[in-house]
């Protein structure tokens, strides 16, 4: 027995949206178009009626196409999503490395000052960093 | 040059020399940032997509019914669900472009330069003039720019492969989407139910009523005729976008700092001329 063909929901639903699109055209076409004997108006006004069903129904195919679509992407927007997530991390690891070096830089200056001996800038080494930790 | 500093000069070089072989932030910011605004104008299409259905049910009405026109239609509002599905994909790859945008942008030689300013506010502790006190600014702009710059540019190799085939699945779909549900299903079957309409009510009309019917039905149409070309000028931007990424994520590893604004280069200008394209048509 021959395997059974894999159905492919975008395809499928896009043919569908086609072909009632076309139908619709094509009772339309048939409608506006000149015939002899004429057709009565109420006849033509149920073929007006009629494609108005089958584009409805194209509609609705179209949207069954776009969702199957979109139903196929889903693992690949989860792996987007955790990748961003990781970048923003990232983000955050640049700007507390950024900042770790920046009191280091501070607190060397400190102990300098300390080492100096001078109170005044002990005292303006120590506000620095106690501003970098702060910020 | 005495010894010390040209020892300085040779290790300084060392040290920076692995990093101006990477991926160059700058271009990949640019591109990044012409990608997200190229996303963003994605939504214009996917909000007429409802529109359009709406429009087409609308022209089912003769000329000269004087009905308001629907706003909301079961089947559009269905089409209107699906396309608020197609915005948030382009949302997730605009947010993705954004963080790598952020990552590359990352001010590492503004970081070293903060650093270096808080030096100089101690600079009394050893006097601000003094040989140590420039030393010691000078260490500090360079481990914080060195050290930011370095990590930065690991994870960036690091982040745009990763997604590269995820990015081109998810492009791909999109492109589905704008050129065979909105181009070729949507604005095709509402410019023939646009052109029944005119048919309509042109039958028995004199000819001069048909020509002030022509010149109405060519002003719709062109109206149309934009929308289709501003959707096109979307597909041809998320092609260039798919297709920038995908030679990027491809040569993270190998490119040098010079190749790369070559690569991304005209991606990026192709992108920014085609954003006013794809905003033109709404």
């Amino acid at each position: 027995m021959a395997p059974p063909v894999p159905i492919d929901p975008v395809a499928e639903a896009g043919q569908l949206a086609d072909l009632f699109n076309n139908l619709s055209q094509a009772l339309d076409d048939f409608r506006l178009g000149d015939h002899t004997p004429p057709v009565p108006a109420d006849q033509l006004a149920r073929l007006k009626d009629e494609a108005q069903a089958m584009e409805d129904r194209a509609h609705f195919f179209t949207a069954q196409a776009i969702g199957a679509t979109l139903q196929s992407i889903q693992p690949d927007l989860a792996n987007i999503k955790a990748v961003t997530a990781q970048a923003k991390t990232q983000l955050t690891v640049l700007n507390d490395v950024s900042k770790v070096i920046s009191i280091a830089t501070s607190a060397l200056s400190l102990g300098t000052a300390i080492a100096a001996g001078n109170p005044v800038s002990i005292a303006a080494a120590a506000e620095a960093l106690a501003q970098t930790l702060a910020g | 040059m005495s010894r010390a500093p040209r020892d300085f000069a040779i290790l300084v070089a060392v040290l920076v020399l692995p990093l101006v072989n990477c991926t160059t932030p700058d271009a990949v910011s640019k591109f990044c940032g012409s990608a997200g605004t190229t996303l963003t104008s994605a939504s214009l299409v996917f909000d007429d997509m409802k529109l359009s259905c709406l429009r087409e049910i609308n022209s089912r009405d003769e000329f000269g019914t004087f009905k308001p026109p629907v706003q909301s239609d079961p089947n559009c509002n269905a089409i209107a669900d699906q396309a608020a599905g197609a915005a948030a994909a382009a949302k997730v790859l605009s947010n993705y472009f954004g963080a790598i945008n952020s990552l590359a942008s990352f001010g590492t030689a503004k970081a070293g330069t903060d650093a270096q300013s808080l030096l100089s506010k101690t600079g009394a502790a050893v006097g601000a003039s003094s040989p140590a006190q420039t030393a010691l600014g000078s260490i500090a702009q360079f481990l914080v720019s060195a050290a930011t710059s370095g990590y930065q540019r690991k994870q960036l190799e690091k982040d745009l492969p990763k997604v590269s085939a995820n990015v081109s699945a998810v492009v791909s779909a999109l492109i589905t989407i704008v050129q065979d549900d909105y181009i070729d299903r949507q604005l095709g079957s509402e410019e023939q139910k646009l052109a029944d309409r005119y048919r309509e009510f042109a039958k028995d009309k004199s000819p001069e009523i048909k020509l002030l019917l022509d010149d109405r039905w060519h002003a719709d149409e062109q109206a149309l005729a934009a929308k289709r070309a501003s959707a096109q000028s979307l597909i041809t931007a998320l092609q260039a976008l798919s297709k920038g990424f995908a030679d990027l994520a491809a040569n993270a590893h190998q490119l040098t700092a010079k190749e790369v604004p070559g690569l991304l280069g005209p991606y990026a200008t192709q992108l920014q001329a085609l954003i006013p394209q794809i905003q033109k048509g709404f």
